[in-house]
């Protein structure tokens, strides 16, 4: 699945046509199939699924219930039923993961394993794509930058970012060296996808996510600091490197014309238009400019003179040629872009546009960024549903993160690991959002890998002290 | 039993009117949302003294949305209008402060109440592009 939903961002159109039908279908059955896993194990055991997961699903479907009623206010309503209805597909696909796997860890390990290992054969293809297809594997311009089997180069950053503390719990609970080994350098590949994508946000949720796993995972002071100091180094320094490769911003010289001088004309009366007004037209104040008796463009021909080209719509604004002051170039033009979607945000700032609609609300305007929605994922959730909405995804982060924290002081040996794998992808979650607008969009390369996780984490880290019971109940012979 | 019964009604009424309250008022910051932006396009409209029809014509581009673009005293581009294929007007620029200043419905044109004859429009951008320097 996850493959599959890199290839539908991939790095040519043609597998992307290909990939984009493919990973609904795929998606569709992977959720049924798990869903009917979940529903056989519950009906096995006589039990409801975990008040962990319950209680996390119920959030989860509040914020649901959002998005699909958000169809009534929406920009565009079959687009918010649509994603709506996308999410929900991944939600049940998710819950019914974490219902099967809450009473089984080894389950929960094969789980995190397939995330893992998904976003490393990703990583792997890429290295394919530069052996065998060079010129497609990276993009030019002022940088290098690679982006391996993704569209663009933030593309596996972000699938990498999310699945590198997967990797990292991986390689620390490995039985045999071989396995460590063999964990490790996939994780290897995918840091290095990421510092050779060069994307600072990338870099900067890979860093929290695994440090985190470090900080808390290694065992032992001294494996510890060295393990922190290392991932501090690596990360840091791909940073660093990023930032000494940056060109630096060429020096903005306003170029806005001046008005042409007022032609001295007798007045000329105005010839009776031919044109009518549109039949559709509402009366009132707009269109009383459009009733007014108007001139023809003919009688006006004479007294309009030079005139420009207007540049495209998504470089109106710090245009040299449209422009006074420059806009910021800082984050890749992202900061100035923000500045923008908050004066829209302003306008709707309750419930939003509608779930699913920033690509239709946000328009790139500015010159110095690149990119069809906001790139943040709060901002993004602010544009479609508002406060409401993102009060209800800071509600599910914050319940993971404090009950998740709670879990890591009465958990031992693997779930104690498993909960801290699920916290490291929660914080490299949260730093990407600051970078990418993806976390609602199931599309997206690293959505997949990062709902299943937290979902995966909700029965531990909001129920931890019935984890050990259930444990008992499922290996009475114990489970390291 | 029956308290349970009642309990759950009235969970269910509490929250079929919580559902009824986000509709009201996503709705009302939609009217609202659209109502400012028209008046913002209007305040433009009216810079460029009330008709697109306007001898300081100074720039266009073919869209989706067509775009006008008028002169002020000072600046060629100082103002925009850009109007969908039904010749609504969905957005307006005004760039004479540092800060441009955007009003757009692009993303919902059907909120748009202010409207132009699409032949007028289609002739100025004509007019236009035939007299680009």
């Amino acid at each position: 699945m996850v493959v599959t939903f890199a290839a539908g961002s991939g790095f040519t159109p043609s597998l992307k046509r290909h990939a984009s039908d493919t990973r609904w279908i795929v998606l569709m059955i992977v959720c049924a199939a798990a869903l009917l896993d979940a529903i056989r194990r519950l009906v096995a055991t006589r039990a409801l699924p975990p008040r962990g997961l319950l209680r996390f699903g119920l959030l989860a479907a509040t914020f649901l219930v959002v998005a699909v009623i958000s169809t009534a206010w929406s920009v565009s309503p079959r687009l918010t039923f649509e994603r709506a209805g996308s999410l929900t597909i991944l939600f049940v696909l998710a819950a019914a993961i974490a219902s099967s796997t809450a009473r089984d860890v080894a389950a929960r390990v094969r789980v995190f394993q397939g995330l893992a290992a998904g976003a490393i054969v990703v990583g792997l293809l890429g290295l394919f794509v530069l052996v065998f297809d060079y010129d497609a594997a990276y993009i030019g311009g002022e940088v290098w930058r690679y982006r391996g089997f993704g569209e663009n180069p933030n593309t596996v950053a972000i699938l990498a970012a999310a699945a590198l503390p997967l990797i990292l719990g991986l390689a620390l609970r490995a039985g045999s060296r071989g396995r460590r080994a063999a964990w490790l350098a996939g994780g290897l590949l995918l840091v290095a996808s990421i510092i050779a994508s060069e994307s600072r946000g990338g870099l900067l949720a890979a860093g929290a996510g695994t440090l985190i796993v470090a900080a808390l995972g290694v065992e032992g002071l001294r494996n510890r600091t060295a393990a922190v100091a290392a991932l501090v180094l690596v990360f840091a320094g791909g940073i660093a490197l990023r930032e000494a490769l940056e060109p630096p911003p060429t020096p903005f010289a306003s170029q806005v014309a001046p008005a042409p001088p007022p032609i001295p004309t007798k007045p000329v009366p105005p010839k009776k238009s031919k044109s009518k007004q549109h039949p559709r037209a509402k009366p009132g104040s707009p269109g009383k400019h459009a009733k007014r008796p108007s001139p023809t463009p003919r009688s006006i021909v004479p007294k309009v003179r030079k005139t420009a080209l207007l540049p495209r719509e998504e470089d109106e604004i710090g245009h040299p040629g449209l422009s006074k002051k420059s806009t910021t170039t800082l984050a890749s033009g992202r900061l100035a872009a923000w500045s923008g979607a908050l004066d829209l945000i302003g306008e709707r700032p309750i419930l939003g546009y509608g779930f699913g609609t920033e690509q239709k609300v946000f328009v790139d305007r500015w010159f110095y960024f690149n990119g069809g929605m906001t790139e943040n994922s709060y901002l993004g959730l602010l544009l479609q549903v508002g406060a409401v909405g993102l009060a209800l995804i800071f509600a599910m982060g914050a319940a993971l993160a404090a009950g998740g924290l709670r879990a890591l002081r009465v958990l031992r040996g693997d779930e104690q690991l498993l909960a801290l794998m699920g916290l490291g992808v929660l914080v490299a979650a949260c730093a990407i959002m600051v970078i990418q607008s993806y976390l609602y969009s199931v599309g997206n390369v690293a959505t997949a890998t990062v709902w299943i996780s937290l979902f995966a984490l909700a029965p531990v880290a909001l129920e931890p002290r019935a984890a050990p019971k259930r444990i008992r109940a499922a290996a009475p012979e114990g489970v390291s | 039993m029956r308290r349970r019964v009642v309990t759950v009604a009235i969970a269910a009424l509490a929250a079929l009117a919580l559902l009824a309250l986000l509709v009201a008022v996503g709705r009302w910051e939609k009217r609202r949302a659209a109502h400012e932006e028209l008046a913002g396009m209007r305040t433009v409209l009216a810079a460029i003294g009330g008709n697109i029809v306007s001898p300081s014509l100074s720039g266009y581009r073919y869209g989706p949305p067509d775009c006008l673009a008028y002169h002020d005293r000072v600046m060629l581009l100082a103002l925009q209008l850009c109007f969908d294929s039904e010749g609504r007007l969905v957005q307006a620029v005004d760039r004479r402060p540092d800060q441009p200043r955007y009003y757009s419905l692009e993303y919902e044109p059907s909120l748009s109440t202010i409207r132009f004859n699409r032949t007028t429009i289609d002739e100025l951008l004509q007019l236009a592009a035939s007299r680009t320097g």
